[in-house]
């Protein structure tokens, strides 16, 4: 569906300057982000020429390892409003390929990319194979997590998680916001977090923003879960001396979209991994320069919490000797 | 809930810290928890009180008094939990997946030594001694783990990882 | 002034009136669809309209459960002796149109509650039926209790036959006399987990709300409707000073700052737009801002404005611009 020309003209590129902090970046969603290399963000849901591919590798994960998938039954209202979102969007954005109808309760759904029809009725969970959530997720590309609503917070009560940075589906689920997030470093010395979580509480029905967030990844590899740490943790060593570093060395961007489902009043969070490697970024004008920058510049704690440490200053190295060699 | 009115900023929770003994003042009924044998005297106010022990054997818990104590509880119910951080937490975790909220949970950690890490490679709980940073033998698949500060009060255990996974193939 | 300038009727939807009830008790039920038949945005059980009413806004309790809503369904208590928001709405005739905000939401239903306690008092029963009917929808567990003046039970026919259906326990309370006594009944003996929901008149409110207090309910399970001030209220309109070129903006009310200034065609860097990134942050050299940000410290907010939510409690404002 898409060349590599073309992802480069989607990658959503994450760095407005040449050092990086966590700042509370929301901002409204669908509205089009110009780049060197072309434009994203026009859209909720994207599909790309990796849909097939991960999909299928979302369905081993969860066959291996279920705890990747959270569903509490209070959340059932809220996972066929997800479903309901998503599909309608991803109609809109893609009619080519995808129809949505509804006839009252009465739900049809046709794939194209998947050779895929399927009937269901709204709010029952029996007419659909293995839930609203479970089937959304073979769906789209993106990571989904449900968040309840209450007590004056945000609980991670449902979703598939199966392409986590650094981080344990399994684990937060059942957690709140504040609490999913009290790892990070700095961010809530500089109140970042909190203010993250007042602007997600005082959502209303229907609004949809999305934030960016980054981290690196060796081999594009998606599951970087902490359940799969000791596959995924040797790569970091490893690619440090190796000459293919540029190759095998991908920077990984979160597109994360934060939308008050309308009906059911959770907060959905589609999640959705960009990964490529740096020798395709460097391609792209004034791309080596700054990814370089930002992980020379970047301090070492926040190098630490992104897991980067080992290999950050060499890849800033070889991103910098690509910028432009004779000015250095 | 009001959705539209800012609500007080949270403290930042991750790992567990000593909470206040929130006053039972407005209770009809209270549910004394004493983990693991803990003698720490607990004030009641003059209502209805049930008094239930919560033992720790390892890194499993005896849960079987609180619960049946839950079936009976009623909106009015406080719950005062007293005893070492790991079985207190336990037992928390209880009351909440039965309906109870925080402010209805008065809690005193009476020790902190020993805590739960739950391995994010095979999901066992194994008991370890020592803050985080601690290593122990995880009791299901026999990884070297580290104990985070990373904690979830759903499961009431720490999250465990294997040691130097970078380094150790 | 008109409450075409509220930013939430700004952003909202013309709605077409298609059928209206007389109940008793003097409460009307209004119909609405969109006027082309588009579909209406769902809503969360317990929302409310912001509808327009002449020079007022008034905020009123969607009555239906909020799935594919085919209309909206509103009623409206008519008092002859308030701002006359509600006398418009008591005159509008099938066919006419109004102009509402999309559904807002700010009575939520606790998802995992093990029981829902609904009380309604009056015309506060609307936002109660949503919740009822969502109840119902979902296989949720509740329980009702509707007071009503002796006459004036609106509603109450729905009530039974939600409850009948989905056997809910249905408490009718006719009359102030016996309400202390039955809502004692209504609030013993409930399971740890259960939650109350109350909407009604102030006064009303405030007794059940207390009552339960007494019999040990902690804060957090108490939820009562509450429409927000600032939804219904635009601003007062300013000037904003430009320090540097002297230039004078006008801010009306129900544009805010950041809109306005853009319109003199500045490109002011801004994100979020909602007052939490910080991006929109300007300095301020005089006059006192009315601060709705959540980004500013205490010492920040001595010398700063963050223009996309925050106003001016002066007539004017000046910003180093």
């Amino acid at each position: 569906m898409t060349t590599t020309a073309t992802r480069l003209g989607r990658f959503p590129f994450p760095f407005r300057d040449d050092a990086y902090r966590y700042s509370t970046n929301v901002e409204p969603a669908r509205s089009a982000q110009r780049t060197a290399a072309g434009s994203w963000g026009e859209r909720v849901i994207e599909i790309d020429d990796g849909y097939a591919r991960e999909l299928s590798l979302r369905a081993d994960i969860l066959e291996r390892d279920p705890s990747r998938r959270a569903s509490a039954p209070h959340m059932r209202a809220a996972e066929w409003d997800a479903l309901n979102y998503c599909l309608t969007d991803l109609a809109a954005s893609y009619p080519e390929h995808m129809t949505f109808t509804r006839e009252g309760l009465r739900l049809r759904w046709v794939n194209d990319l998947q050779g895929l029809e399927v009937e269901a009725t709204y709010g029952d969970d029996g007419s659909l194979p293995g839930g609203p959530l479970a089937f959304l997720a073979t769906q789209i590309q993106e990571d989904i997590a449900l968040l309840d609503q209450r007590e004056g917070a945000l609980w991670l009560d449902a979703g598939v998680v199966t392409f986590a940075a650094d981080w344990s589906m399994g684990f937060d689920t059942g957690m709140r916001f504040l609490e999913i997030h009290g790892p990070v470093p700095r961010i809530h010395e500089e109140k970042i977090i909190t203010r993250a979580h007042q602007f997600l509480l005082r959502m209303q029905p229907g609004d949809a923003y999305r934030r960016t967030n980054w981290t690196m990844s060796v081999d594009g590899r998606l599951d970087t879960s902490t359940e799969t740490y000791p596959e995924w943790g040797p790569d970091r060593v490893d690619v440090v001396d190796d000459p293919a570093l540029p190759e095998r060395l991908h920077l990984r961007v979160e597109v994360q979209h934060l939308i008050r489902l309308p009906h059911s009043g959770a907060v959905m969070f589609l999640i959705r991994s960009y990964l490529e490697p740096l020798g395709a970024l460097a391609e792209v004008d004034g791309w080596a320069g700054r990814i370089g920058s930002v992980l020379r510049e970047l301090p070492d704690d926040m190098a630490d919490y992104k897991g980067i440490t080992r290999y950050r200053h060499r890849a800033a190295e070889w991103l910098l000797s690509r910028e432009r060699p004779s000015r250095r | 809930m009001n959705l539209l009115t800012a609500p007080a900023p949270t403290p930042h929770v991750n790992a567990p810290r000593d909470e206040t003994m929130v006053a039972l003042a407005s209770a009809r009924s209270v549910i004394v928890v004493r983990c693991d044998g803990e003698r720490l005297p607990v004030l009641v106010p003059a209502v209805p009180v049930t008094r239930v022990a919560v033992r720790s054997i390892g890194a499993d818990v005896d849960l079987r008094e609180l619960r049946a104590a839950l079936e009976d509880a009623r909106i009015g119910v406080r719950f005062a939990i007293v005893g070492p951080e790991r079985t207190v937490y336990a037992a928390r975790a209880e009351i909440r997946r039965a309906g109870g909220l925080d402010s209805e949970i008065a809690i005193r950690v009476t020790d902190r030594n020993a805590r739960v890490v739950l391995c994010a490679h095979c999901r066992e709980r194994t008991s370890v001694d020592g803050p985080t940073g601690s290593v122990v033998a995880c009791s299901g698949c026999g990884l070297r783990l580290v104990t985070n500060e990373h904690f979830s009060r759903a499961h009431a255990a720490y999250l465990g990882h294997k040691l130097d996974a970078e380094t150790d193939r | 002034m008109t409450s075409a300038t509220l930013p939430v009727l700004r952003d909202g939807i013309d709605l077409l009136v298609t059928d209206v009830i007389e109940r008793a008790g003097g409460i009307r039920s209004i119909g609405l669809v969109a006027p082309g038949g588009e579909e209406l945005p769902g809503f969360t059980a317990g929302s409310h309209l912001v509808v327009g009413c002449g020079e007022k806004a008034n905020a009123y309790s969607l009555t239906g459960e909020g799935l594919f809503p085919e209309r909206y369904t509103i009623s409206v208590l008519g008092q002859p002796s308030g701002r006359g928001g509600s006398m418009f709405m008591h005159r509008l005739a099938i066919g006419d149109t109004v102009r509402a905000s999309r559904p807002r939401s700010a009575f939520v239903p606790v998802a995992d509650a093990r029981l829902h306690l609904l009380v309604a008092g009056g015309i506060g029963v609307t936002p109660i039926l949503s919740h009822a009917r969502a109840a119902a929808t979902w296989g949720r567990h509740a329980a009702i209790l509707y007071a009503y003046a002796p006459g004036s039970d609106a509603h109450l026919d729905d009530l039974e036959n939600i409850a009948r259906d989905a056997g809910f326990e249905l408490v009718a309370c006719e009359g102030r006399a016996m309400l202390s006594d039955a809502l004692a009944a209504f609030l013993d003996d409930r399971p740890l987990g259960s939650h109350l929901y109350v909407c009604g008149p102030g006064g009303f409110m405030a007794h059940v709300l207390d009552q339960a207090r007494d019999a040990g309910w902690p804060e957090e399970r108490l939820h009562s409707e509450a429409f927000s001030a600032t939804e219904l209220d635009a601003g007062t309109p300013f000037t904003a000073r430009l320090a540097r070129s002297g230039e004078r903006v006008t801010v009306p009310a129900g544009v805010s700052l950041l809109e306005a200034l853009e319109g003199t065609g500045r490109a002011i860097p801004n994100m979020c737009r909602q007052g939490v990134c910080g991006e929109c942050v300007l300095p301020v050299r005089s006059g006192r801002p009315l601060h709705r940000d959540s980004f500013l410290s205490d010492d920040e907010r001595a010398s700063s404005i963050m223009p996309c939510v925050s106003r001016c409690a002066d007539a004017e404002l000046e910003l180093d611009l």
